[in-house]
C-alpha cells in the first residue's frame, strides 16, 4: 500500500532573488526573469532530489505572496486593503479594488508552464481561493461596478485559472483556503466561514466530478515568519464546514497542532467516502527537522482514524508563503520535505509492506 | 488591539456584503439549473415524439439491459407492444440471428453497455419477431452517458433492410450476367471513364497485354498505348460522339512488347452524360509480325558477313549474297548458274557428293569445318552449315549453304595449343632434360610441323650444341638429325648461332633456298623447307635455341613468331626456376646442418605461428622425434604455469608482427623442467608481408635458478626483520623457500635434553602433500641414528648436500615397504640440510628438497642455504631479545601500577586528616600553615602518582580518549587555572595570547588541559624566580599550535631529542624540589600523538630559555559540546544527614574518613573486613557504603554482590573507594554492582557532590564526578 504524499507549495526564495526583488519596485520586471528561471530550475531539481513523488515550482514567481499574486500590479487597486495580523506581531495587507472590471493580472497556469519544462515528476499547482480575493471589494459599493458583477467576474476568473491548470497537465490544483480558520477567529458565529464556503462551492460547482477529483483545498492557521494568524482556533469549529467543500482532496495542517488525536477524531467524523485527506506531517514553522521515524509515527497515528485508502501526507503549510520570509532556509525546507518522503515510505511499508 | 478589532469588523462587514452577492449568484445558478431541467424535460418530450415518428426502430434500456422504451417501428418489427416489452430483458424483445450461420448474434446493446462505446452497424443480421417471422436488419447501439461519462443505459437503433436486400439481389444478378459475357468474350474489351481511366477490362485483353487486373484498372488508358497521339485522337473522337471502328493502334504489353490491335469503341451516354466507353480490342500482332519477319530475313541475308549461298540439288548456284562475294572474290553474276564445285579444292571434291546425299535424306549439316578456295586461289578455312530447301509440298528442291571464314580462329587455336602444351610440359617436368623432348613434340604436334630441335649453350666451349631432336614418325630425318648433332655453332653462326647472338626469333620460308643454312642440303634431301627458330631467353640472356621445320614452304607468320617468342621466355624462366630451386635445396641443407650445430633450439614457424621446423636440439631435449607433435610442441612441453603468459605474448606478436621474447619452463625428456628464453622475429617480403618466423629457444636455467635463489634470500631476509617469535620466524622461512628455492622445505627443532626433534614446519605448494608428510611423521616417528639426514646434521652440526637422492638412501630411511613406496612416490631428487646454530649450539635444522621441479642443488645452493640458516638464527636471537625486553617492560608497567596503588593507600588517611584539621580550624597560625603545607604536598604527591599511573596506562594502550568539540580558549583557561598556583609560587609573569575568534577542537578536554598544564608547570619549574612565561595559541592551516615559551634554564642541545623520554630531567639539582619524576613531558607527547598531533622542544641552549610547541588538528565538527552534569561551582554542601558505612582494612584510612563524614553531619559506621562489612550493612542499614576492594575475608567485589542480593540491597549506593584506578578495575567494580568507582585519596568535593545527590533522591549516580574517572 503506497500512501500518496504531496507538498503544499512554497519554498523559500534564494537570497539573491529576494534581494533583487527588493531592489525593484515591480517584482514582475522582465529583468528578473533569468533569476526567476534559475530559482525555479534549482527548486525543482532539489525538490526531485528529495524523492518527493509530486513537486511544485516552490512558488518562486509569486513574488509577493500566495494570496495576492493574481492581482499584483492591477491598475484598479489601492494597497490599503485589509490587514492580516500574525501572532509574531506583524501584519500583511491586501490590496483594495477601486473599480471594475475585475480581471486577473496573471494566472497560476503561467507558472505551471515553466515548472513543467523543468520537472521530471508530476507537478502540483496552488491557486488562491475566490473567498480570499473576495475581500478585495470594499465594504462600500464601487460606483459603476456592482458587487454582484464583481462576484460573477471573480468566479469566472477563478474557474478559468483552474481549468487552464488542469488542461496543461497539473497533477493537482490546490485551492489555498487559509482564511477558513481566520474567518472563525473574526466571526465565531461561523457566518463568515459559511459565506466563504458558499462562495467557493459556487465556483467548484462549475467542475465535473472527474475534475473535482483533481482539485483540493488546503487549510492551515497561516504561516509567516514562523508564526500563524489563527492557530488558536479549534479545528472542531472548522472541519464540519470544510468538508462541505466540493473537492476530492483536503490538505490539512496537523503536525503543528497541540492535540492531534482530537483533530483526527474530527476528521474521521466529518470526512466523506470520496474525499482523500492529506494530513500535515511536517511543521514548517518549527525550526527543528523532523526525523523520518517521527513522520512515520504521525502517519501511523492518523491511520487509526482515517482509512488508509483515503490517507495522504503533506506539509502543514508552504515553507514561505510570503516571498520575503527568510525565517526558514531552503536547506531546512528540503530536509523537512525529505523527512516527509522517507517517513511516508516507512509508514507505507509498516502498513502494507510496500513503499 | 482596537485597531485589530476594527479591522476584523470591517472584514466581517465586507464578507457579509459579499455573502449577499454570493447568495444571489447561487440563487441565479439554481434558477439556471431549474431552467436547464425544464429544458431537458422538454427536450425529452421532443425526443420521444421524434422517436415515435422516425422510420427507424428505437429501443432504449437501463443499465441492466431492461427495456425502457420501444418506438412504433420497433414494435412493428419486433412484434412486441410497448406495454409488453417494458421491463423485459432486451435479448427477449430484440432477438437476432446471423443470416448465414443462423446462430444467435451478439446483442450490440450489451456490448455498448459493457464497453461504454458505440457499437457499429451490422448488416448480416436477421431480427426474429415475436411471432417467428424474420426480417433482415442493420442496427447500432450507443451508450447513454451523463456529463461525467457514466453509463445510464443504451439506445438501440435498427431498421428493416428487406427491400434493399431484394433490389441489391436483382442488381447483382444483372451485373453477374454482364460480367460473364464481358469476362468470357474472346476479343479484348475494356471500359474507360470520361477522364480516360480504365474502369473495367476483360480477361482476353489482360491476356493479350500481360497485365493483372489491378495493374490495368484504375490507370489511364494512355499508359497502355505506344502512340500517345493515337489514343488522344480516339478519346477525342469518342468524346465528340463518334463511333470508332477498326482503328489501328499499337498497345504496350507488360513485357515491353508492342501489340498491334484494331479498336472498335463507342460511348455509353446517360442523360447526355459520358458514362464510359465500350471498347473492343482485336489482336493483329501475328499478322504484322509475319510481314515484318519476311522483310527482316531478306535484309539479314543481304547484310550478313557470312557467305549465304543457295543451290539446286544438282549443285548449281541459285543465290549468292554480298558475304559470299567478299569471302570468295566472285561477284553474283559470275557464279549464279555455275556449279558449286567452283570453290571446292580438288582434294575435297568428294565432300560435295557426301553433302548432297545427306541433303537428299533431309538431313542438315551442322558446323562442318573444311577448306574452300577463293577466286584468287587462297585457301580458306571455313565452317559450313547446310540445310535442305523444300517446296510447298515439302519436297526437297535444293539447299542453302552458310559459309563462315574460321581461318583466324584456327590459327589462334593452334597458338593457344602451343602455349598450353608447353606450359603443361613445364609444369610436370623436374628439369630441362625431362622437359626438352616433350616440349619439342608438343610444339610440332600443335603446329603440324615435322621436326623440332633444342640447342643449349655449352659454356666451356662457348658454342651451341643440339641436345634434343624430335621428328614425327611419318617424317624420318636421319641425315638431318645426324648433321644437327654433329655441328657446334658459335655465336652468330648458322641459324642457331644467329638466334643466340640476336636473341630474336627468325623464320625462313624455305631453308633449301637459304645460302647460309649449313644443313640446307640434308634438309632439302629429307623434304624440310620452312624453318622457325626461337631463343630460350631469361632477362635478355639466351640460354638456348629451339628450331622447328616443316615440309611446306611457308611465309613468315608474325603472330606465330610472337607466340614462339613467349614460349622461349617461359622455357627460360623454367630453367632458371629449376636452377634456383636446386640452389635453395643446397642452401636449406646447409642451414639445417648449421642449425643442428647450434646449442639453442632453432625453429621456424609459418605466418600463422604454426611450427614448420625445429632443429636437432629440440629432439635431444624433449626426446621426441623431430616431426613428432611438431605443430604444438611448445604447448606440449611448456610448464602449465607459464602457458597463459606465453600464449598471450605469442598471440600479440602474431597480431602485431612484432618481435617476441618470453621466458618459460620446458620439460626435458626425463620430466625435468628447465628455464628457457625464447626469442622470435618475423621475416618479411619486400611488401612487408610476413613470410615466416625465425626463433631461438635458449637454456637459461642456471641464470634463473640464481635469480630465484637471490630473490629467495632477499625475501627471506626482509621477512626475518619482523621480529616475531622463533617459531613464527622459522615457519615463515619454510614458506618462502617454496617454490622458488625448493619444492619441499622442512624445519626441525631440538626439544628436550635428549636431543629429540620436533618437526616445526613442512612447506609445499600442495597442501595435500604437506598433510601427507605430516601423516608420515606421525606414523613413522623414528628417532634412529641415521648416517644421513636431519638427525645426522643436528648431531654433527655440519650441513649435508645430495645432488641426487639415490634410492638406497630412501631404502635406508624407510620403516617398511609401505613407507618406502610413499617416499618413492614423492619423486625426491636433490636435497640440502643445514643446521641452525646459535653461539655454537645446534637448535635444529632446515631441509630443502627438490622433486617435481627436477632441479639439482649445486654448491651455490648450499652456500645460500647456509647463509639463510645464519640469518634465521640471527633473527631468532633478535626475537628472543625483543621478547625479553617486552617482558621487562610489562613487569615495569605492573610495578608502576602496583606502586601507584600502594602510594595511594597511605595518602588517603593523610588527606582525611588534613580535612579534619581544616574543618575543626585552628587559631594557631603555625598549625594552619602546617595544614596548608601538608595539603599542598599531598596534592603534589597525588598528582605524581596519577601521572605515574597515566604513563603506565598510556604505554599499555589502556587510555581511551573521550573526545568532544571544545573551544580552545576554554582549555587554555582551565590549564592556566590549574598551573597558576605553581606559577604564582615562583613569581613568574605569565602572558596568554589566543585568537579572538573561537577555534574548535575535537579532543578529550581533560587530557588537553592536562597537556597544556604540564607544559606550563614544566616552564614554571625550570625558570628562575620572577621569570617570564608566554603561552600563545593560533591556528595554522588545519592545525592549532600552542606555544609555551620561557626564559628559564633552557635545554642543552644533546638533550633536546630525549627531553620527552620517561624519567628524563634536564636539571636534577636539589633546588628543584618541584622537579617530580620526569614524566610530565612524556605524558604530553603520548597524549598529543593519541590526538593525531605532536609536540616539539626548542632551545638555543643552557640558560637561554625553552619553547615547547604543541600541534593538534582542528576539529571538523563545530557543535558545542553538550554540557554534562552540573556545574561544580554550583555544588553546595548542605548539611544532609545520611547513613554511611566506611569499609577499609587500613584502620587509619577508615577512621579518618569516618571522622570527616561525621564532621559533615552524617551518621557513620566503619568496618575493616568483608564479613564485618556484611554485618554492618545489615545492622546499620546505610544509605551509602564507601567500600575498599582489597579486604580480608571477603573482597570488595564479593561484598558488593552479596549486598545487592540482600533485601533492600539494591537501594544502597555502593561506592568503590580503592587505590586501583585502571579501566579494567572500573569495569570489574561495575560488574560487581558498584554504582561508582573512586580512587584514593578521595576528592572531598566530588564525594560531597555525590552525597548531596543521594540525599536529594536524584538518580543513582552513574556519571563519574571528580576523581571518579
Amino acid at each position: 500500500m503506497t500512501i500518496p504524499s504531496e507538498p503544499i507549495g512554497s519554498i523559500p526564495r534564494p537570497p539573491a532573488l529576494i534581494a533583487a526583488i527588493a531592489e525593484r519596485a515591480n517584482g514582475a520586471d522582465p529583468a528578473l526573469d533569468p533569476l526567476y528561471e534559475q530559482a525555479v530550475r534549482d527548486t525543482i531539481e532539489r525538490f526531485e532530489a528529495t524523492g518527493s513523488p509530486v513537486v511544485t515550482d516552490g512558488e518562486q514567481r509569486k513574488y509577493q505572496n500566495f494570496w495576492t499574486y493574481p492581482v499584483e500590479g492591477m491598475p484598479n487597486t489601492d494597497p490599503d486593503g485589509f490587514r492580516i495580523p500574525f501572532s509574531a506581531g506583524h501584519t500583511r495587507r491586501m490590496p483594495r479594488l477601486t473599480g471594475g472590471p475585475f480581471r486577473y493580472a496573471r494566472r497560476a497556469d503561467d507558472y505551471l508552464d515553466v515548472a513543467l519544462r523543468h520537472a521530471h515528476v508530476p507537478v502540483k499547482q496552488a491557486v488562491i481561493s475566490p473567498s480570499a480575493l473576495s475581500l478585495m471589494y470594499p465594504a462600500a459599493a464601487i460606483p459603476g461596478y456592482p458587487r454582484q458583477q464583481f462576484i460573477d467576474d471573480l468566479l469566472t476568473e477563478h474557474e478559468t485559472e483552474i481549468r487552464s491548470c488542469l488542461r496543461k497537465g497539473a497533477h493537482k490544483v490546490q485551492v489555498d483556503f487559509t482564511e477558513g480558520r481566520l474567518a472563525l477567529k473574526i466571526d465565531p458565529s461561523g457566518e463568515l466561514l459559511h459565506s466563504f464556503i458558499d462562495l467557493n462551492n459556487l465556483a467548484l460547482s462549475r467542475f465535473s466530478a472527474a475534475e473535482r477529483a483533481r482539485i483540493g483545498v488546503h487549510t492551515c492557521p497561516g504561516s509567516d515568519r514562523d508564526s500563524t494568524h489563527s492557530a488558536d482556533i479549534d479545528y472542531a469549529q472548522l472541519l464540519p464546514s470544510l468538508f462541505q467543500l466540493k473537492v476530492g482532496n483536503f490538505y490539512i495542517a496537523l503536525a503543528g497542532e497541540a492535540d492531534r488525536a482530537h483533530v483526527l477524531e474530527m476528521v474521521r467524523r466529518h470526512m466523506k467516502q470520496d474525499q482523500r485527506i492529506f494530513i500535515g506531517v511536517i511543521a514548517p514553522i518549527d525550526p527543528r527537522i523532523e526525523t523520518a521515524e517521527e513522520v512515520r509515527d504521525r502517519i501511523l497515528e492518523a491511520a487509526a482514524y482515517i482509512p488508509v485508502g483515503q490517507l495522504g501526507t503533506t506539509d502543514d503549510c508552504g515553507f514561505s508563503p510570503f516571498a520575503d520570509d527568510t525565517s526558514t532556509t531552503r536547506d531546512t525546507a528540503f530536509a523537512k520535505i525529505r523527512a516527509r518522503v522517507l517517513g511516508t515510505a516507512l509508514a507505507s511499508k509498516a502498513i502494507g509492506g510496500k513503499t | 488591539m482596537n485597531e485589530e478589532r476594527d479591522e476584523h469588523e470591517q472584514l466581517r462587514s465586507v464578507t457579509l456584503e459579499n455573502a449577499r452577492s454570493v447568495f444571489l449568484a447561487r440563487q441565479r445558478a439554481e434558477e439556471e439549473l431549474v431552467r436547464a431541467k425544464e429544458e431537458l424535460s422538454a427536450q425529452s418530450e421532443r425526443l420521444r415524439v421524434t422517436l415515435a415518428s422516425i422510420g427507424d426502430a428505437v429501443i432504449t434500456t437501463d443499465t441492466n439491459g431492461r427495456v425502457l422504451s420501444l418506438n412504433r417501428v420497433a414494435q412493428s418489427l419486433s412484434g412486441w407492444t410497448e406495454q409488453d416489452a417494458l421491463g423485459q430483458e432486451l435479448a427477449k424483445v430484440f432477438r437476432i440471428v446471423n443470416e448465414a450461420t443462423r446462430q444467435p448474434e451478439q446483442n450490440p446493446a450489451e456490448e455498448a453497455l459493457r464497453e461504454g462505446r458505440v457499437v457499429g452497424l451490422a448488416n448480416h443480421t436477421l431480427l426474429v419477431a415475436r411471432d417467428g417471422t424474420e426480417t433482415p436488419i442493420d442496427h447500432s447501439a450507443a451508450p447513454i452517458l451523463d456529463e461525467e461519462g457514466r453509463v445510464h443505459g443504451v439506445v438501440l437503433v435498427f431498421r428493416s433492410i428487406a427491400d434493399r436486400k431484394r433490389s441489391e439481389a436483382a442488381r447483382l444478378n444483372s451485373e453477374r450476367e454482364l460480367s460473364d459475357f464481358f469476362e468470357n468474350a474472346s476479343v479484348g474489351m475494356h471500359w474507360v471513364g470520361p477522364d480516360g481511366t480504365v474502369l473495367r477490362v476483360n480477361r482476353a485483353e489482360l491476356n493479350l497485354l500481360g497485365y493483372s487486373r489491378d495493374e490495368y484498372v484504375g490507370h489511364h488508358i494512355a499508359e497502355f498505348h505506344a502512340d500517345q497521339d493515337v489514343i488522344e485522337d480516339i478519346l477525342r473522337r469518342l468524346t465528340a460522339g463518334e463511333t470508332i471502328q477498326d482503328y489501328p493502334a499499337r498497345m504496350l504489353g507488360k513485357d515491353g512488347s508492342i501489340k498491334h490491335v484494331l479498336i472498335d469503341s463507342s460511348v455509353r451516354w446517360e442523360d447526355g452524360r459520358f458514362v464510359h466507353t465500350r471498347s473492343f480490342t482485336r489482336d493483329m500482332t501475328d499478322r504484322r509480325r509475319a510481314e515484318e519477319a519476311q522483310a527482316r530475313l531478306a535484309s539479314i541475308v543481304e547484310s550478313s558477313q557470312d557467305a549465304i549461298i543457295s543451290k539446286t540439288l544438282d549443285s548449281r548456284i541459285l543465290t549468292w549474297n554480298a558475304g559470299a562475294e567478299y569471302l570468295f572474290g566472285y561477284r553474283a553474276e559470275e557464279v549464279i548458274g555455275q556449279p558449286i564445285t567452283l570453290i571446292i579444292p580438288p582434294e575435297r571434291q568428294d565432300e560435295e557428293r557426301v553433302i548432297l546425299e545427306q541433303l537428299r535424306r533431309g538431313e542438315r549439316v551442322e558446323h562442318f569445318e573444311t577448306v574452300r578456295v577463293s577466286k584468287s586461289g587462297r585457301r580458306i578455312d571455313v565452317s559450313l552449315t547446310i540445310s535442305p530447301i523444300r517446296d510447298g509440298a515439302g519436297r526437297i528442291i535444293g539447299a542453302s549453304k552458310i559459309a563462315r571464314d574460321v581461318t583466324a580462329r584456327k590459327r589462334a587455336e593452334q597458338r593457344l595449343s602451343v602455349q598450353n602444351g608447353v606450359a603443361s610440359v613445364l609444369a610436370e617436368s623436374a628439369n630441362l632434360v625431362d622437359a626438352a623432348p616433350r616440349i619439342l613434340r608438343s610444339i610440332c604436334e600443335s603446329l603440324d610441323w615435322q621436326v623440332g630441335a633444342l640447342w643449349q649453350v655449352d659454356e666451356p666451349q662457348l658454342a651451341l650444341r643440339c641436345t634434343d631432336i624430335f621428328h614425327v614418325s611419318s617424317a624420318p630425318i636421319p641425315r638431318f638429325e645426324a648433321a644437327s648433332r654433329e655441328y657446334a655453332f658459335e655465336r652468330g653462326v648458322g641459324l642457331p648461332g644467329r638466334i643466340w647472338a640476336t636473341g630474336v626469333a627468325d623464320w625462313i620460308p624455305d631453308v633449301a633456298q637459304q645460302d647460309n643454312f649449313k644443313r640446307a642440303a640434308v634438309a632439302a634431301a629429307e623434304g624440310l623447307h620452312a624453318a622457325l627458330a626461337l631463343p630460350i631467353i631469361l632477362d635478355s640472356r639466351v640460354l638456348g635455341v629451339m628450331e622447328f621445320f616443316t615440309r611446306a614452304v611457308l611465309e613468315p607468320d608474325q603472330d606465330l613468331l610472337a607466340v614462339m617468342k613467349s614460349v622461349g621466355s617461359h622455357v627460360g624462366q623454367f630453367i632458371e626456376r629449376r636452377r634456383a630451386e636446386a640452389a635453395l635445396r643446397d642452401s636449406e641443407q646447409r642451414f639445417r646442418l648449421m642449425a643442428d650445430a647450434v646449442p639453442s633450439i632453432i625453429w621456424t614457424a609459418g605466418p600463422d605461428g604454426t611450427i614448420t621446423y625445429a632443429n636437432e636440439r629440440w629432439s635431444e631435449y624433449t626426446g621426441l622425434i623431430s616431426d613428432q607433435n611438431a605443430r604444438g610442441w611448445s604447448e606440449l612441453m611448456r610448464h602449465p604455469a607459464d602457458d597463459e603468459r606465453c600464449v598471450a605474448a605469442w598471440t600479440a606478436a602474431l597480431e602485431q608482427g612484432s618481435a617476441y621474447e618470453v621466458e618459460a619452463r620446458y620439460r626435458r625428456y626425463d620430466g625435468v623442467y628447465r628455464w628457457f628464453v625464447t626469442r622470435a622475429v618475423p621475416l618479411r617480403r619486400a611488401s612487408s608481408e610476413i613470410v615466416q618466423w625465425f626463433g631461438t629457444t635458449t637454456d637459461i636455467d642456471d641464470r634463473k635458478r640464481a635469480e630465484h635463489r637471490t630473490r629467495f634470500l632477499a625475501d627471506a631476509s626482509a621477512a626475518l626483520t619482523d621480529l616475531t617469535d622463533q617459531e613464527s620466524t622459522l615457519r615463515k622461512v619454510a614458506g618462502l623457500a617454496v617454490p622458488d628455492f625448493a619444492d619441499w622445505c622442512t624445519v626441525d627443532l631440538i626439544e628436550g635434553a635428549d636431543g629429540s626433534l620436533r618437526r616445526l614446519a613442512v612447506s609445499h605448494v600442495d597442501p595435500a602433500k604437506v598433510q601427507l608428510v605430516r601423516d608420515l611423521d606421525r606414523k613413522y616417528p623414528s628417532q634412529r641414528l641415521e648416517p644421513r639426514g636431519v638427525r645426522h646434521v643436528v648431531r654433527t652440526g655440519e650441513p649435508e648436500w645430495a645432488a641426487s637422492i639415490p634410492d638406497e638412501m630412501l631404502v635406508g630411511l624407510a620403516e617398511g615397504e609401505e613407507h618406502l613406496s610413499t617416499l618413492r612416490s614423492l619423486g625426491l631428487r636433490s636435497y640440502i640440510c643445514v643446521p641452525l646454530k646459535s653461539r655454537g649450539d645446534v637448535l635444529g635444522a632446515i631441509t630443502f628438497v627438490t622433486a617435481e621441479s627436477g632441479r639439482t642443488y649445486g654448491a651455490d645452493d648450499v652456500r645460500a642455504a647456509e647463509d639463510l640458516s645464519r640469518r634465521a638464527v640471527m633473527a631468532i636471537e633478535n626475537a628472543r631479545l625483543l621478547a625479553s625486553l617486552r617482558e621487562a617492560d610489562r613487569r615495569k608497567d605492573e610495578f608502576l601500577a602496583m606502586l601507584s596503588h600502594e602510594l595511594r593507600n597511605p595518602l588517603a588517611p593523610i588527606r582525611n586528616a588534613v580535612q579534619i584539621f581544616r574543618a575543626k580550624g585552628s587559631p594557631v597560625p603555625e598549625l594552619q600553615w602546617a595544614t596548608e603545607l601538608i595539603d599542598r604536598q599531598l596534592h603534589h604527591m597525588t598528582r605524581m602518582v596519577d601521572d605515574l599511573l597515566d604513563v603506565s596506562r598510556i604505554t599499555q594502550g589502556k587510555v581511551e580518549l573521550r573526545k568532544e568539540t571544545v573551544e580552545l580558549a576554554t582549555i587554555v583557561s582551565s590549564a592556566v587555572e590549574a598551573s597558576r598556583p605553581l606559577i604564582a609560587k615562583w613569581g613568574h609573569d605569565l602572558t596568554v595570547t589566543i585568537p579572538p575568534r573561537p577555534i574548535h577542537l575535537e579532543v578529550d578536554p581533560t587530557r588537553l588541559t592536562q597537556m597544556v598544564s604540564n607544559l606550563l608547570n614544566n616552564a614554571a619549574k625550570y625558570t628562575g624566580h620572577g621569570g617570564r612565561i608566554a603561552l600563545t595559541a593560533e591556528q595554522e592551516g588545519g592545525e592549532v599550535v600552542i606555544r609555551v615559551k620561557d626564559n628559564g634554564i633552557g635545554i642543552p642541545p644533546e638533550m633536546l631529542t630525549g627531553v620527552f623520554d620517561l624519567f628524563t630531567q634536564v636539571d636534577r639539582s636539589v633546588e628543584r624540589a618541584e622537579g617530580g619524576l620526569g614524566i610530565g613531558l612524556t605524558l604530553v607527547r603520548r597524549l598529543a600523538e593519541m590526538h593525531g598531533g605532536s609536540v616539539a622542544a626548542h632551545s638555543e641552549g643552557t640558560g637561554r630559555g625553552s619553547e615547547f610547541v604543541l600541534r593538534l588538528p582542528v576539529g571538523g565538527a563545530f557543535r558545542r559540546a553538550a554540557r554534562k552534569g552540573t556545574n561544580d561551582d554550583q555544588v553546595q554542601a548542605p548539611p544532609v544527614p545520611l547513613r554511611i558505612l566506611v569499609v577499609d582494612d587500613n584502620l587509619d584510612a577508615a577512621d579518618s574518613l569516618g571522622m570527616v563524614l561525621r564532621m559533615m553531619g552524617h551518621d557513620v559506621d566503619t568496618a575493616h573486613d568483608g564479613l564485618e562489612a556484611m554485618g554492618a550493612a545489615t545492622a546499620f542499614r546505610p544509605d551509602v557504603i564507601l567500600l575498599d576492594i582489597g579486604l580480608p575475608k571477603l573482597d570488595g567485589y564479593q561484598v558488593a554482590r552479596r549486598i545487592r542480593e540482600q533485601d533492600g540491597g539494591a537501594e544502597i549506593v555502593l561506592v568503590a573507594l580503592t587505590g586501583w584506578g585502571q579501566e579494567e578495575d572500573r569495569h570489574r567494580s561495575n560488574e560487581a554492582g558498584f554504582d561508582l568507582h573512586m580512587t584514593k585519596p578521595v576528592d572531598f568535593k566530588a564525594l560531597q557532590k555525590l552525597l548531596v545527590g543521594v540525599h536529594a533522591g536524584s538518580e543513582r549516580p552513574r556519571e563519574t564526578p571528580g576523581n571518579a574517572r
